[in-house]
């Protein structure tokens, strides 16, 4: 009934829903008092809304890792014959004019990666999926979704922070106060990527900064930049933007991530877990990737993706229940592809 | 225990097994011959013909630069690196006899001393666990008569195995040519 409801209150509904329509509200109308309770009751089932609504993180991993379906637990990625840093083994020379060329023997080498299971699951009693006047059922496989969403959140995350933070570089803006966001910390978070990315100026393959995640703290900072920081056609853009910030500065992308920020999740991963540590007085990091070779770079492999399911065997003790299953891998194949600043 | 790519390979021999990798079964070093049987005629496939690292070399019979790693894994876990030349203990490994090639294997770099002495030209000779050094080792005499012109003859505690063609970089390589 409760669904039919919905649907006869809908927009667009056809004749025979409105019809039942219209005969409900002459029945919640009804000068017999039991009539009309009784379809007000009914009424007001299919027209409630929940209040108080949790909100469920949203996916903040997909945009950079690469994601490819494999059929076994475990992948074998082979690792480039010319290993970073020893590029210089192979510049050529000057050759007499006779004499056997000798050899240069090069091999590669190859890393495993392993997927891993990860599980959640939501129950409720029959009586709440039963009473309740809203639609429980969707609402919780919205918040069982959201569980693994924030999962592969964290994992994700946590694979970049630690790439980042192993890689031993760390930028920051030495003239800037600490705690404020600066343009300069761009330019030479880009500098630093360049530098200690190979190759040279012509090289098809080197590394460049493309996108950078700060905190909404640090967005907020670009409202508060004065002139000997950007001109004021710059400050004017800020002042009429949505955001009240810009989207990219230097050809970089910025990404605002709640978990990024004095005292918030990943900050916290970051100086904690990792124990790394922050230029001079700095108070918090932010993330630097290059996104032009996802593939190369950043990957979740899946090889097996969220499957859902009811638990037939929980009816006996009034229960309604759901749990969920995926096998998912994360991997920085490549630090290069990532630096931290700190500001 | 490492190679640089650069290498000029004269002679090749591939007779050898590795059975043992107590003093390490790295590339870069030089094994010698293992066991008091040795091996007869071809000797292809010979179980007798060993080859290993040794802690002491004095007295030992070098056989040639191992140009492979020698591991020791469960191959029912896990699969010898693909990317890479890698024997498992108990099989043939590819030595060179006569070439050059650049190696890390040199006294110091695994332990106390120093590889000032070695410099291009500087004869090389081996040293414990198949590292190489310019150092001869104390020399000692061998006496057949009475004669000393012809019945003593001076040996060195390490063998000789051929001669370093650059000192050691900063990495620790240099380049060295193995005439056995």
């Amino acid at each position: 009934m409760k669904e039919n409801l919905k649907i006869m209150f809908a927009e667009g509904a056809d004749e025979t829903a409105r019809a039942a329509a219209s005969d409900l509200l002459k029945r919640a109308g009804s000068n017999d008092p039991e009539i009309a309770s009784a379809a007000q009751r009914e009424i007001a089932t299919a027209a409630a809304a929940v209040i108080r609504e949790g909100v469920v993180d949203g996916d903040i991993v997909s945009d950079i890792f690469y994601t490819e379906p494999y059929d076994q637990d475990f992948i074998r990625i082979d690792l480039d014959l010319l290993s970073p840093g020893t590029e210089d083994e192979h510049i050529a020379y000057v050759m007499p004019d006779h004499g056997k060329i000798p050899h240069r023997q090069v091999e590669g080498d190859y890393i495993m990666l392993n997927t891993y299971t990860i599980a959640s699951s939501i129950d409720c009693t029959r009586n709440y999926f039963k009473n309740a006047r809203y639609d429980v059922l969707r609402r919780m496989l919205e918040v069982l979704n959201g569980g693994f969403v924030k999962k592969k959140n964290d994992d994700g995350w946590q694979t970049l922070l630690s790439a980042g933070n192993g890689r031993g570089i760390l930028v920051y803006d030495s003239d800037a106060t600490a705690g404020v966001f600066t343009p300069k910390l761009v330019s030479q978070m880009k500098t630093v990527m360049r530098r200690n990315g190979g190759g040279n100026s012509t090289s098809m393959n080197r590394k460049r900064l493309t996108d950078l995640y700060i905190s909404p703290e640090a967005m907020e900072d670009m409202a508060s930049w004065q002139l000997n920081l950007v001109p004021d056609s710059v400050r004017t853009e800020i002042f009429r933007s949505q955001d009240g910030a810009l989207m990219g500065l230097y050809g970089v992308n910025f990404h605002d991530l709640d978990e990024l920020g004095v005292g918030q999740e990943y900050q916290l991963y970051f100086t904690g877990t990792l124990g790394g540590s922050m230029g001079g007085s700095d108070q918090e990091i932010v993330v630097g990737l290059d996104l032009t070779a996802k593939d190369k770079a950043f990957i979740m492999p899946v090889s097996d993706a969220l499957q859902v399911y009811e638990d037939n065997t929980v009816h006996r003790q009034g229960l309604v229940s759901f749990y969920g299953l995926e096998s998912v891998g994360f991997a920085c194949l490549d630090v290069r592809y990532v630096l931290l600043g700190s500001f | 225990m490492a190679l640089k790519p650069d290498r000029e390979i004269v002679l090749w021999d591939v007779s050898n097994f590795v059975a043992d990798i107590t003093q390490g079964g790295g590339r870069g070093g030089v094994v010698c011959a293992t066991g008091t049987t040795a091996p007869s005629g071809a000797a292809m496939d010979n179980i007798y013909a060993q080859v290993c690292y040794f802690k002491t070399p004095s007295g030992q019979r070098p056989m040639g630069m191992m140009m492979s790693d020698v591991v020791n894994v469960d191959l029912t876990r896990q699969i010898l690196n693909p990317g890479k030349s890698e024997h498992l203990v108990g099989d043939k490994v590819p030595l060179m006899v006569k070439g050059w090639a650049v190696t890390n294997q040199l006294y110091a770099n695994n332990g106390a001393g120093s590889t000032a002495s070695i410099v291009a030209g500087a004869s090389a000779y081996l040293c414990g666990s198949g590292l190489l050094t310019a150092d001869p080792g104390a020399i000692y005499i061998t006496q057949t008569g009475t004669t000393t012109s012809t019945d003593e003859t001076y040996n060195t505690e390490f063998p000789k195995v051929g001669k370093f063609l650059s000192k050691a970089d900063q990495d620790g390589y240099a380049k060295v040519f193995i005439d056995l």
